[in-house]
């Protein structure tokens, strides 16, 4: 033990105050982040790779290639580095508490670790560090080297940024909305060190880019460029280096995954493969060469370049050689971008165009004017040569790397116009260097329009000035044309009195639902809307047809929210749809017009008031002449002349009429509730004035009578809690004090019946579902049910001197 | 960096031996506790804090907690003597960037400190402080002193580096290989037998058992982190902490006493004997 203390402190006197530092002073330790191929290692589909094939991008190996560059230099430069992995291989998972163990055990100065970010449509570094608390860092240290590093990566001019504002964070602060703790690797990091994203890996072209050795090097470079000037160290980089990138100067990047992902200032060009770069010294001897890699990212370093003037030489086949003077400085990067220009040595071809007419067809007045071409075209020249008479505003856009070219109307063609469309001589591709790069012979071609140019609405519900119900309100458009899906949502507007917007479910939308052509959408609102609410609508002009016809004006409305469900007021419900059973059935004999769908009837969670409604479905098989009735099984409702039937119905916006039955024995009435020319919840009610006086009405059915038209020959309707005010004359409801006084027995019988009442009984009526009087006796208290159908039956009962009362039955 | 995927560790099943079910207590510590260390006789736990600073001491007999620096780091991996009265221990300090740390020592009876060493930027091995025989895991190799024979060994093959490596009282060496796992071997380094195929914070916890922290995260977060038991001669392995437990780091001595942290450096003690 004395031994070991003696040497301890013979070694600690020999260490005195701090001196000027050097690179070999350096304890770094880098930790290239996880290892594998597995998910969390972060695999991004580039082409031509499939999805997680190990030879396309893995964060895991980029990180493991930087950390393993970045290894080497800081060797070289005498530091003592450290790697937590040397491999990339799906054990390299070690724990991130065992990568801070290590470094801390290690003794290092710094801690490094080495990532890329996910962000598809930007492009920054970031650098994170450790904080004890949000905004409080463990080391003051850690923010001055985030600063210095994230300075070096974003001066890298190989990626292109979206993002020229410094950006490091605190782990607590930064992930704070994502999870508590901050970064694994770093919460128990005693040392100096930050977690470096680099870039985006996401976002596709950088994940082409980090397929490069050239750019892990580099990035690797920047990191010990900035820990040198974070030490301020003695020693600094001798020589400099040279990066660029080759791309060629006109057409596209191809091959990008996804197809529609957007793109960054030059990473919108097609980086070249394969292309060869050669660095020459002033006296044209070649100092260094490269040859582009094939992963669709065009970069190229030249490392480690003596001071001094140089010449880029690049050359692949097709294009034509470039060249740039650049001047190396010592523990610099000279950049340089090199936008080729490909050979195209004869003149331009318009290859096909369109429309091509046949037999003077008129053409739909959707119509593009569209061109292709024998190479990529040259937009000035060729927007300059383009004419069209008439007339028409509209747009350019280009595919296919400039290959072909489309004039788009703003809104549509004329109808009924006779169109030229010309492309003078002047239109040219952008070879600089061809002798003849112009159109030889001017184009023309003419068409004539169709006479459709616009999507007509045709109805809607509500109309201006209308109302709708403020609970799961549906508001729906009628066209001519089928719609084009893709514009339904961004031209719907719809605000409140103040001007907040109220959104549209996309998930409950409908559209297109009806048929012969027609087209329709019905917009499901998001929420509630607020009952006595006036609200303003705005259907936009851009709503486009599958023709891609536009409606070409705006349509503005307003309508007003109201509450039907307290419209009723004090009406006695006299049929709420609560029970368990089905309270219609459609009667065939009754019923026209229908095919091989029957009418269906059933108990329906679509309800107004309660939890059950009854949901009614129909399909007619023509454009007209349809009737359909259903019977309402719990016929025991009575009405008499004077008094009102009040219903909730949930329309479909068929324009069908609905309409009650009402009974007394052979006489039938049909009570209307209107069209159906709404859509959602309303309350009708109509005063029975044609109900002959001094006999009760049963409510036996309702009818849906269809309206002739060509959109609605299939549908559904709900109805809800069913109303009645009595006009205090004739006939009224049974009350539960008059159950008590009326018996019949048996019940259920299947012969004779034997009826108790509160006085003399003058007449006793059997009456069916139908409403029809099967059986009759007079100045008796028994009745005969034999022979008729099992089923429920009324029984009404007239007393002398005393309202009719009615009691139901079962025959057997 | 990529969207976190909380969901995934409820999904990551390990393939541990059946929970055991032992009734583990928190210690009443300060919020914070981080970096367990329970001397070799179960009775003295130390502990630093959230930021690293400082070094406590808490008395498993009468639970009382006490001071014994407030430096920088001095928490981190302080050993005892064999015969648990002195702790000896590294602080840190930032010079102009550069990481210097001396040694001190604490004697618990005495309450006094030493100075061993002047800060320095070498590596120093304070195992050697506390105890004639020891091991302890120098990165690519593990230090073994073992009657006074001093070794360099690197017991698995392909060996990236080592952690966390302990003698037991019998002389059987502990240790984990961050990519291969947890082994034990003999004290020249023969006969290794894995025992974990991951592992961190390993100790002794018994003449044949050890404990070990499995942790398994997406590279930015830990999604599962559990404390498990391994029986060295049949290779069982018991599950310590429910699943619902993210455990951050674990300490033990032969008696059979465990000490470890959640990952919010809440810290809790369990008793194999209580099997």
């Amino acid at each position: 033990m004395k031994r070991i203390l003696i040497f301890l402190l013979a070694f600690a006197a020999a260490v005195g105050a701090a001196e000027a530092k050097k690179m070999s002073d350096l304890k770094i330790y880098i930790n290239p982040g996880h290892g594998g191929y597995t998910s969390d290692d972060r695999p991004i589909r580039i082409y031509p790779f499939a999805s997680n094939d190990s030879n396309g991008y893995w964060e895991s190996k980029s990180n493991l290639y930087k950390g393993l560059h970045m290894y080497h230099i800081l060797d070289s430069l005498g530091a003592t580095p450290y790697l937590s992995r040397t491999k990339n291989t799906q054990a390299d998972d070690r724990s991130l508490s065992g990568i801070a163990a290590e470094a801390n055990k290690l003794d290092v100065d710094l801690f490094f670790s080495i990532h890329s970010n996910a962000g598809e449509n930007v492009n920054y570094p970031l650098m994170l560090y450790r904080e004890e608390t949000e905004g409080v860092p463990r080391y003051e240290e850690n923010i001055t080297l985030s600063k210095i590093i994230w300075q070096q990566l974003h001066s890298n001019q190989l990626p292109v940024w979206s993002r020229n504002t410094e950006y490091i964070a605190g782990d607590l602060t930064f992930y704070k909305n994502m999870w508590s703790g901050g970064l694994g690797v770093l919460r128990t990091l005693y040392v100096v060190g930050l977690l470096s994203e680099g870039s985006m890996h996401e976002y596709r072209p950088e994940a082409h880019r980090l397929m490069n050795d050239d750019m892990w090097w580099l990035e690797a470079w920047h990191f010990v460029r900035g820990i040198m000037e974070f030490y301020n160290t003695e020693d600094r980089f001798v020589n400099g280096n040279v990066a660029g990138v080759v791309y060629d100067n006109h057409n596209l990047r191809e091959y990008v995954m996804p197809a529609n992902f957007s793109m960054l200032g030059r990473d919108k060009l097609a980086p070249l493969n394969g292309a060869y770069v050669e660095l020459l010294d002033m006296n044209g001897n070649l100092v260094q060469k490269r040859t582009t890699d094939n992963m669709y990212n065009g970069v190229f370093v030249f490392r480690n370049v003596a001071p001094g003037n140089y010449k880029v030489r690049t050359s692949t086949n097709n294009y034509y050689t470039e060249e740039q003077d650049v001047t190396v400085t010592a523990n610099e990067v000279t950049y340089t971008e090199f936008g080729m220009s490909l050979k195209r040595e004869f003149p331009l071809e318009i290859v096909a165009y369109g429309p091509k007419v046949e037999n003077d067809e008129p053409i739909s007045c959707s119509n593009v004017i569209s061109f292709e071409f024998n190479t990529d075209i040259d937009v000035e020249s060729f927007e300059k040569a383009f004419k069209i008479e008439p007339d028409v505003e509209g747009y350019f856009t280009y595919s296919d790397s400039y290959h072909k070219a489309t004039f788009t109307p703003n809104l549509s063609l004329a109808r009924d116009t006779h169109y030229k469309v010309t492309v003078g001589k002047e239109a040219r591709h952008p070879d600089p260097y061809c002798q003849n790069p112009n159109l030889e012979n001017e184009l023309s071609f003419e068409f004539t329009t169709q006479n459709r140019n616009r999507l007509e609405m045709t109805e809607c519900f509500p109309v201006d000035g209308g109302e709708v119900h403020f609970d799961s309100p549906k508001i729906e458009f009628r066209f001519d044309n089928a719609v084009d899906a893709t514009t339904i949502y961004k031209n719907i507007a719809i605000t409140d009195s103040k001007g907040a917007a109220v959104t549209v479910s996309s998930r409950s939308t409908l559209y297109n639902r009806l048929g012969n052509g027609f087209g329709n959408i019905i917009y499901a609102l998001a929420s509630k809307l607020t009952p006595g609410e006036t609200y303003s609508l705005t259907l936009g002009s851009e709503l486009r047809d599958r023709e891609n016809l536009p409606m070409g004006e705006d349509i503005v409305m307003k309508f007003t929210a109201t509450d039907v469900s307290t419209e009723a007021g004090d009406a006695e419900v006299i049929e709420t749809f609560e029970g368990t059973d089905v309270m219609f059935a459609y009667d065939p004999e009754k019923t026209t017009g229908i095919g091989s769908t029957l009418p269906g009837a059933i108990r329906s969670t679509e309800h107004l008031l309660g939890s059950y409604g009854t949901k009614l479905t129909y399909k007619f098989t023509d454009f007209r002449g349809g009737d359909i009735t259903w019977n309402y099984l719990a016929n025991d409702k009575i009405f008499n002349h004077g008094d009102k039937l009040g219903i909730h119905i949930n329309g479909d916006f068929s324009s069908h009429e609905v309409l009650a039955i009402l009974t007394s024995g052979t006489d039938v009435k049909y009570v209307s509730f209107g069209l159906m020319d709404y859509r959602g919840w309303q309350y009708k009610e109509e005063t029975l004035d044609m109900l002959e006086e001094g006999f009760p009405y049963l409510l036996t059915g309702i009818r849906l009578v269809q309206t002739n038209s060509p959109v609605t020959q299939q549908g559904s309707f709900s109805i809800d809690n069913i109303t009645r005010r009595i006009n205090g004359s004739g006939a009224v409801a049974i009350t539960p004090a008059d159950n008590a006084m009326y018996e019949a027995t048996p019940n259920p019988a299947s012969d004779i019946v034997t009826v108790k009442a509160p006085g003399t009984i003058n007449r006793l009526e059997l009456i069916n579902a139908a409403g029809a009087c099967v059986a009759l006796a007079e100045n008796t208290n028994k009745i005969s049910v034999a022979g008729h159908p099992a089923g429920i039956y009324l029984l009404r009962i007239s007393c002398q001197d005393k309202p009719a009362h009615t009691l139901r039955i079962a025959v057997q | 960096m990529k969207k976190h995927l909380l969901s995934i560790a409820a999904a990551l099943s390990l393939a541990f031996g059946a929970y055991a079910g032992l009734p583990y207590a928190p210690l009443a510590l300060p919020a914070g506790a981080h970096h367990p260390v329970l001397s070799p006789d179960g009775k003295t736990l130390l502990f630093s804090s959230d930021n690293h600073r400082g070094l406590k001491a808490y008395s498993m007999t009468d639970g009382t907690v006490s001071e014994i620096d407030e430096a920088a780091s001095a928490g981190f991996e302080p050993v005892f003597s064999t015969d648990s009265r002195t702790i000896y221990y590294r602080t840190a300090e930032m010079r102009d960037g550069l990481l210097y740390r001396d040694v001190r020592a604490f004697n618990i009876q005495s309450g006094k400190h030493r100075q061993l060493a002047k800060a320095t930027r070498e590596h120093v091995n304070i195992a050697a402080l506390g105890a004639a025989d020891y091991a302890v895991a120098d990165y690519q190799d593990i230090c073994v002193r073992r009657n006074g024979v001093e070794k360099r060994i690197r017991p698995v093959a392909d060996s990236h580096s080592y952690l966390w490596a302990t003698l037991s009282s019998e002389g059987q060496l502990l240790f984990s290989e961050p990519f291969q796992g947890v082994f034990v071997c003999d004290a020249d380094g023969n006969n290794a037998k894995k025992l974990l195929p991951k592992g961190d914070f390993t100790s002794w916890a018994g003449k044949d058992k050890i404990i070990a922290v499995v942790t398994y995260d997406d590279g930015y977060v830990v999604l599962s982190s559990k404390l498990v038991m391994v029986d060295t001669r049949t290779g069982e392995t018991t599950q310590l902490t429910d699943d619902d437990m993210l455990v951050g780091e674990a300490t033990a001595s032969e008696t059979g006493t465990v000490i470890f942290s959640d990952i919010n450096g809440n810290m809790f003690i369990l008793n194999l004997n209580d099997r």
